[in-house]
């Protein structure tokens, strides 16, 4: 059976806890990743990245001084970031849906539960790295396109698509979402 | 401007990557990295039989806390929330799923609770201590099954209110 060749991959793991750090590590490093790097904070992570050219962070939300959500907003915004475009993974016990709105609007990627699922981790990995969304740039907001997007392998029906045919509406284009967003930032 | 560089939109975002990610026939398929993750995972939680230790310390410290430092309740909840949730993302890893299900629970009532019932919570850690004093991995079994139950029912009626508890009047 096919597969990725993950083995290039260089990946920056953020997680205060340490038993759950080498818990990330060894997921990673049966994934065929070598080139790991661990911060146990956001503060940190920020000062590896000046040194190490992460093509990926893992991340924790929950830890001090910085978190994974200020990590994430001084990624996507800050001028000194070295990598705005660095897709990142957040990793934690929280789910609570105002916080996966509120990692999104930072600008993550993809959002998973702990406890984690190799499955699952290694399913965001190679979505975010193969099929990584647009970013987006408005007056609030620079990262990823936080908008459902289309999946290819995707055969069941298009229900929104149904649902906007039945109401006799059309769907949005980018422009006019874009503009929403001005509107409201 | 072609329609895939609309402005404010970047498709794709720049790469890095020294080559692009293939499928390939000859790399770690899904399933295979997945069976070594596990097994790594496993010898990585028989090697570390005190994973729980820091949390639960402070768990049970910052239960003590609210019980004798009034005035300092905020803060020990916090830490007991803290440490809680730690134990709730680790439990399923480490070979405790009962954990990460009375630890959800726990979080829960925290969470959802103005004023929560000491008794509640403490009935919630004196749980957790009698699944690692007593070993009891996995979901426990039938006594750990019973005990989530238990917990989740009691939940239920402290949060129809105190007075359910104590058996006064509402």
């Amino acid at each position: 059976m096919a597969g990725y060749d993950l083995s290039h991959l260089r990946v920056l793991v953020v997680e205060d806890h340490k038993y759950m750090r080498n818990l990330i590590k060894e997921i990673l490093i049966a994934f065929d990743i070598r080139d790991i790097r661990e911060c146990e904070d956001g503060a940190r992570a920020i000062r590896e990245m000046g040194i190490f050219p992460a093509d990926l962070a893992v991340v924790d939300l929950a830890m001090e001084p910085l978190n994974g959500l200020d990590f994430t907003r001084i990624v996507r915004n800050a001028n000194e970031s070295q990598n705005p475009f660095m897709p990142i993974i957040m990793l934690t016990g929280y789910a609570e849906a105002s916080l996966v709105s509120e990692a999104r609007d930072a600008g993550v990627n993809e959002f998973l539960a702990k406890p984690v699922s190799a499955r699952s981790l290694y399913q965001r990995i190679v979505s975010v790295i193969q099929n990584p969304r647009p970013f987006v740039r408005t007056d609030s907001y620079f990262g990823p396109d936080r908008r459902r997007r289309d999946d290819p392998s995707y055969v069941g029906p298009d229900r929104r698509k149904r649902a906007l045919d039945e109401l006799g509406v059309e769907e949005m284009s980018d422009d006019d979402i874009l503009a929403l967003a001005k509107r409201h930032s | 401007m072609s329609d895939d560089q609309k402005e404010g939109i970047i498709q794709p975002p720049p790469n890095r990557l020294p080559r692009p990610l293939k499928e390939q026939k000859d790399a770690l398929s899904l399933d295979d990295a997945v069976k070594k993750a596990e097994a790594r995972m496993a010898d990585l939680v028989e090697s570390e039989p005190n994973w729980a230790d820091a949390d639960m310390e402070c768990v049970t410290k910052a239960l003590i806390g609210a019980e004798n430092d009034k005035e300092n309740s905020g803060s020990h909840m916090a830490a007991l929330y803290a440490g809680t949730h730690e134990l709730k993302g680790m439990g399923g890893n480490f070979g405790y799923p009962i954990v990460t299900d009375i630890a959800s629970l726990l979080c829960k009532y925290l969470q959802e609770q103005e004023e929560p019932d000491m008794r509640v919570i403490t009935l919630h850690v004196d749980s957790l201590k009698l699944v690692f004093d007593h070993n009891l991995g996995g979901d426990g079994g039938e006594e750990g099954r019973i005990l989530v139950e238990r917990l989740a029912k009691l939940e239920d009626k402290a949060a129809m209110g105190k007075s359910k508890l104590s058996g006064e009047s509402s």
